[in-house]
């Protein structure tokens, strides 16, 4: 350029070259920069991390598995594999000469056959279309077709022959290498280990190919440090104009979550904390099968920490995470992680038909607390919950209140009832967020006394149970009653306090956050009186059919004692409380607005004026138990078929977010769960700063729950989700598993759990026989395995029969329906795998001197004992139950399996291990007693088995237990 | 302190009210333009440049006005609100300057540089070979710090709590407040680019070619920069900072809370005439009912052109065009002069249609 011509021009050249220099750095800048930032995208990080945690891992592992290998073996496997080569080689090499022939030979002979075989189906077309036209030459066509087929199948004998000559040549190679196949088999073995854990050295330790299949721009052609994803057909992401397959990419960053030995690595590195339930490869939720957003939700498909919608479980974790890794709430993602400890609720989505599931204690501790609480009775849920609906109201019947407690005291309760009873499951309508002002107020005590007014005059007569009334009690031996009958099994008491012990595997289990089924003993006498008392303890169906209740077979005296006890617990505050005044000018208001919604106000007035008090009364009452839907959880006269008054709740849990409505309350606006929660802990708060009026306000009554509590019904409504895993991968309730969750809605019912050890956990009352487990309620574990159906089901239905005389404690009678029992019955063998019904089983008929060995072995071994007759003086520590209703109680198979070794089905067992147990880990391998039946233990076992089973007669007269009169 | 602060925000909140702050815009537009000399010095422009950045600071350490202004979608409006407000500054400074030399006689400052040779190479192609450079640097590096503003999954089911049209059709979407849809999003739109075609027909004045000027071109600056500048860039501005949920108004340091309720009394001509002034009810017969809006329209579009050549200024103008010039020119200027006019009728007496016939989907 010529240095004239740079003068004349309008820029100066230099300076636009300063620019363009200045302009091209800036660019080379933002390039490099832009690489830099996807090179150190947070995600590869991650997987790089896991890769060298892994690799570190695999090189130990691999150190320990060269050191283990018996090298002189492997070395004398090898010269002895290379040897038989070396005498094979000749062999070998002469078949594949042969082979190699027979290879072309074929391959000539089915290429021919192939070829015409080809033609012959085109010429089949062709005749078929002319014989379909009718075309004269048809029939020639066809006859020349029959023809060409019989040539087309010659060439398939020849070809198919050749193909059998193949065959067996390659058969007789595989013969001549059959030795050193076996010996190469036995070296894979041996190095299996090594080469699976070299390989995944090589995959993801830093080597040279994959530094560079890594590199900066390069790493886009085939990197190993790249998104890893699970595509789950069976769930569905649901973006509202099409479901599609759901794509999780957790294991990006999660890589190793379904891998052993990272327990203590810090996340996101660390083994999932159920791995044998829960993503483990073995566990019956794979996480390649599952995913890993079916249950936590989150955005599955993303892998940037905040986006993939992690929620913190704690404020401080929220600002460690925010330090760490820019971590905010978006308010753009409909669905974020449930937080870890309601993650469980997520279970129902595939196994909504159960009621109790192994594994997730917050899950079933909802669904109890549900049930017991009584949110369906207002909210429609499940299946379940239609069935209890239609089953169960949660709340005593009020059909005959007025025969148990007085009027004030209904009042005195409905204002607060946490005032009398702290424990109570009544939630609070009154006094709230929303209606404690002085309006509200004196309505509230206008709509109690109407409801109450409403109640008395609808309540039924009722006469109790005379026989005990009379009866002067003995509060200290009715103090002991109520801890040995067991009552406490269903109530609390402050005289029998035990702190709840949350290990299912101990003695006296009991899940802190469900609520027993019956009331606190403690305020009794502030509430009942001695009459009715004792006509419910002595038989509670008396009062009212539907109760949950048992009779525990009380005597007379008993009920009196207990009676006695329980009516000096009094609760003093309440009974200083007033119950609050209504006044006429509240009560003439709410009556004319409630008359205003139907009819003009010159109607209304009519009407109102032709209203007497009680008229007001019982109008109003009717208006207010239908508002606050009382019942959903009582039995109340003219409401049988009103329908529930709650949302449905059938799929909470996958409602749109925008749909909830946060008022002033200040939580996490996009998160559902938290919603729910605060809806369930503190249902009136979203009135707060809101002017309503009375039938806009919320009117969801506050119960009585810990956060711990709230947040278990908060997981299980998070479940209640709308269909989107598929049909395929829901949980398959076969018949088995029906008649199991059968058993648990009436173990739920009847609250058998909270006595006995049923599926491995303890009852709490055991808590109370820490001493000698053998003095509490029978461990029921395989005891559909143990006994006969038919024995069970006549059990259930009459407990009379005495098994245990020694127990204090008593089986009550339930007084369930037949059908119950069944089910009930159906369920433990069922759970037990075992059949229904129980046919006789492997058992036969001792005779002669079989019997007569039999009988001196039961004598020798000492039998009779403890299972005798309990003779006057043998102690309750001896006892035992009797033998003579074996043959009609247990099932044959158990006994021997039992006789094997007791306590390993009843921990704690006075039973002695009669043939102790010679290998710990063969349950099998029982020491025989010398000199009975060839020195066989299992022949031994048996014959005592057959023994038992054809028992001779009366070995004992079992004590008839005595049952209140009025229970029969 | 703090009580100084709010009292501040919310006298901001108050004054950029939709009445208050278009009024300031038209009166701060007339100024500009009036007292272009005084604001042109470099001085004026520096105060009035670290003034807005002070106060962009200031108003930043509030976490509503942050909310809205730190948004990666908004980012474009305050390149645009700094770049009109530079350009505008630069053109009018030099055309202020221009006026000054050529007044004094002497030659304009593009005259020094428009009698120099332009070369394709370097002039041209290396100083475009710069920009593009530079621009792609500007768009990777843009790229990497903002991540592209994604909001939630799109749901037929669900309707945003604000439909804001792409940013620079936010004034349009001011318009379709005032306006039937019918008119503000088809017939307005057409006039706007009608309107653009047509100005090389109607400008006769050879003026200014090749050069900045402000005085022989004032009229014709004043009135494209009313439509351009206040009609368009400050309702964009206003649409993205100050239109929240359900479009309702919402102040820079408000909260932006979905639940707002705003009254809307708006009322029809037909309703005020009948109802408010004479006390009857509508009439049926759809004429009568709207006859007083189809006089209004009439006369502004019929009689207006006419009336106004007894002012001396538009008689000149149409002296200086001619009749056709001067018919499409006053439709032009009428159409544009109707959308201000029916703001204000808006804000003043709630009047929601001029002329309203929905039963044929009819309204002005």
């Amino acid at each position: 350029m010529a240095k004239k011509r740079e003068e004349e021009t309008v820029y100066d050249t230099n300076n636009l070259s300063k620019w363009f220099a200045i302009s091209s750095i800036i660019l080379l800048i933002a390039v490099v920069w832009a690489v830099i930032e996807d090179y150190d995208r947070e995600w590869k990080n991650y997987d790089k991390q896991s890769k060298k945690i892994v690799a570190a891992i695999g090189e130990a592992k691999l150190k320990a598995a060269e050191a283990a290998i018996d090298s002189s073996k492997l070395k004398t496997l090898e010269t002895k594999l290379s040897e038989l080569q070396a005498k094979e080689e000749p062999l070998v090499e002469e078949i594949d000469v042969k082979i190699k022939e027979l290879e072309d030979d074929y391959y000539t002979k089915n290429q021919k056959f192939q070829i015409e075989k080809a033609k012959l189906d085109g010429f089949l077309f062709e005749v078929e279309v002319a014989t379909k036209k009718l075309k004269p030459k048809s029939v020639e066509m066809k006859k020349k077709y029959d023809e060409m087929k019989l040539e087309v199948d010659k060439l398939q004998a020849v070809a198919v022959a050749a193909e059998t000559s193949l065959n067996e040549a390659r058969e007789d190679k595989k013969k001549i290498q059959s030795n050193t196949k076996k010996l190469s088999d036995l070296e894979f073995k041996l190095t299996k280990e090594i080469d699976l854990l070299k390989k995944t050295i090589s995959e993801n330790g830093p080597n040279l190919g994959n530094t560079l299949r890594n590199a900066p721009l390069v790493d886009f052609v085939t990197p190993t440090v790249k998104i890893n994803q699970v595509v789950l057909p069976n769930l569905l992401d649901d973006y509202f104009m099409n479901k599609v397959a759901r794509v999780d990419r957790c294991i990006t960053c999660h890589a190793t979550i379904d891998k052993e030995g990272f327990e203590d690595f810090p996340q996101p590195f660390r083994t999932h904390p159920k791995l044998n339930l829960i993503s483990g490869p073995d566990s019956p939720h794979p996480v390649n099968m599952m995913g890993c957003t079916v249950c936590h939700s989150g955005v599955g498909n993303s892998v940037d920490f905040t986006l993939s919608a992690h929620t913190p479980s704690s404020q401080e974790q929220e600002l460690e995470w925010e330090e760490l890794y820019g971590f905010h709430r978006s308010h753009h993602i409909r669905t974020h992680m449930i937080p870890v400890d309601m993650v469980e609720g997520k279970c129902i989505q595939c196994h909504a038909k159960q009621v109790e599931l192994t594994g997730a204690p917050t899950l079933n501790a909802g669904i109890k607390l549900v049930e017991r609480m009584g949110c369906y009775g207002c909210h429609k849920m499940n299946d379940h919950f239609d069935r209890l609906t239609t089953e169960k109201k949660s709340g005593p019947s009020l059909e005959r209140i007025f025969a148990k407690v007085e009027e004030e005291w209904v009042k005195k309760w409905l204002w607060d009832p946490k005032s009398f009873r702290p424990s109570t499951l009544m939630p609070a309508f009154w006094q709230l967020h929303n209606n404690s002002d002085e309006a509200s107020l004196a309505r509230g005590a206008v709509e109690v006394d109407s409801i109450v007014y409403y109640l008395k005059k609808r309540s039924k007569e009722y006469e109790p149970i005379k026989t005990a009334s009379a009866l002067t009690g003995d509060v200290e031996k009715g103090k002991a009653l109520v801890a040995e009958v067991g009552c406490l099994a269903c109530h609390a008491s402050e005289d029998y306090k035990v702190s709840p012990i949350s290990d299912p595997t101990q003695l006296g289990y009991q899940d802190p956050r469900v609520p027993n089924p019956g009331p606190e003993l403690n305020q009794l006498g502030s509430k009942v009186t001695k009459e009715w008392l004792t006509s419910w303890l002595i038989n509670p169906k008396h009062y009212w059919e539907g109760t949950s209740m048992p009779s525990m077979k009380l005597k007379a005296q008993e009920a009196a004692d207990i009676a006695a006890y329980l009516l000096t617990k009094k609760n003093d505050r309440f009974e200083r409380m007033n119950a609050p005044v209504p006044t006429d000018e509240v009560r003439d208001q709410l009556v004319m607005d409630s008359l205003l919604k139907k009819q003009s106000p010159k109607d209304a007035e009519l009407k109102i004026a032709s209203m007497s008090l009680e008229d007001k009364r019982d109008f109003l009452g009717e208006q207010f138990v239908g508002h606050y839907g009382c019942y959903g959880c009582h039995a109340i006269e003219g409401f049988d078929k009103a329908p529930k008054i709650g949302a449905e709740l059938t799929y909470e849990g996958s409602k749109d977010i925008t749909k909830f409505v946060f008022e002033n309350v200040h939580i996490d606006h996009a998160a559902r769960e938290e919603w729910i929660y605060t809806k369930i802990r503190t249902p009136r708060v979203w009135d707060v700063g809101k002017v309503r009026p009375f039938d806009s306000k919320t009117r969801m009554p506050q119960f009585n729950l810990t956060s711990e509590q709230a947040r278990a019904i908060a997981a299980f409504v998070i479940g209640l989700e709308n269909k989107n895993v598929r049909d395929e991968a829901i949980f398959k309730v076969d018949g088995r598993m029906e008649q199991v969750i059968e058993g648990h809605r009436l173990i739920h019912r009847y609250n058998c759990a909270s006595c006995h050890a049923i599926e491995n956990q303890n009852g709490h009352v055991l808590a109370h026989y820490q001493d000698d487990i053998t003095l509490g309620p029978p461990n029921l574990s395989t005891q559909g395995e143990k006994v006969q159906t038919d024995w069970l089901h006549a059990y259930l239905l009459n407990t009379d029969i005495m098994i245990r005389p020694w127990l204090t404690i008593r089986m009550p009678v339930f007084q369930m329906t037949s059908n119950e029992a069944t089910d009930l019955t159906k369920y433990f063998a069922a759970y037990d795998k075992a059949p229904y019904p129980y046919m006789n089983q492997s058992h036969k008929i001792l005779t002669g001197s079989e019997l007569a060995q039999a009988q001196k072995l039961y004598v020798q071994m000492g039998c009779n004992t403890c299972h005798a007759p309990r003779a006057p003086g043998q102690t309750v520590a001896d006892a035992a139950p009797h033998l003579s209703n074996v043959k009609a109680r247990l099932r044959s198979d158990w006994i021997v399996k039992w006789l094997r070794n007791p306590s390993a089905i009843m921990p704690g067992t006075r039973m002695p291990q009669n043939w102790p147990q010679l290998d710990p880990d063969d349950p099998h391998s029982n020491m025989a007693i010398p000199g009975y039946f060839g020195d066989d233990a299992t022949a031994q076992l048996e014959a005592i088995r057959n023994y038992l089973m054809q028992f001779p007669g009366e070995l004992s007269t079992p004590k008839k237990p005595v049952l209140g009169p009025a229970a029969r | 302190m703090d009580w100084l602060n709010e009292s501040i925000k919310e006298v901001i909140n108050f004054l950029s009210n939709p009445v208050i702050y278009f009024t300031v815009v038209v009166i701060a537009w007339w100024w500009l333009m009036k007292f272009h000399r005084v604001w042109v010095q470099p001085k004026p422009m520096k105060i009035a440049l670290i003034a807005s950045l002070v106060f962009l600071v200031w108003a930043l350490f509030d976490p509503n006005f942050n909310k809205e202004a730190t948004k990666p979608d908004n980012i474009p409006i305050w390149l645009m609100s700094y770049g009109v407000a530079f350009f505008f500054w630069l053109s009018i400074s030099r055309g202020a300057k221009n006026d000054e030399l050529m007044a004094a006689g002497e030659p304009n400052l593009e005259k020094a540089e428009s009698d120099k040779k332009v070369y394709t190479w370097p002039d041209l192609v290396y100083s475009e070979l710069i920009c593009i450079v530079a621009f792609t640097a500007f768009m990777v590096l843009w790229g990497i710090v903002f991540d592209a503003p994604l909001e939630d999954p799109a749901n037929s089911g669900v309707t945003p709590a604000v439909a804001k049209a792409p940013w620079y059709f936010l004034g349009l979407q001011e318009l379709l407040v005032y306006y039937d849809p019918w008119i503000a999003g088809v017939v307005l739109p057409g006039f706007i680019v009608v309107g653009l075609i047509a100005i090389p027909y109607m400008d006769t004045n050879p003026k200014g070619n090749g050069y900045y000027t402000v005085k022989d071109r004032f009229d014709e600056i004043w009135l494209f920069g009313f439509g351009f500048v206040v009609l368009w860039i400050a309702l964009i501005f206003l649409g993205t900072f100050m239109r929240g949920p359900g479009w309702n108004f919402f102040g820079p340091f408000e909260y932006w809370d979905t639940h707002k309720v705003v009254p809307m009394n708006n009322v029809n001509v037909s309703e005020i005439f009948w109802i408010k002034i004479l006390g009857v009810g509508l009439p049926s017969n759809i004429l009568l009912r709207e006859i007083v809006g189809l006089v209004l329209v009439s006369f502004y579009m019929g009689a207006l052109p006419k009336l106004l050549l007894k002012i001396a200024k538009f008689k000149a103008i149409y002296e200086k065009m001619g009749f056709v010039r001067y018919y499409i020119f006053i439709v032009m200027f009428l159409v544009m002069a109707s959308l201000p006019i029916k703001m204000y009728l808006r804000w003043g007496f709630d009047l929601k249609y001029i002329i309203s016939i929905p039963e044929f989907m009819f309204n002005i």
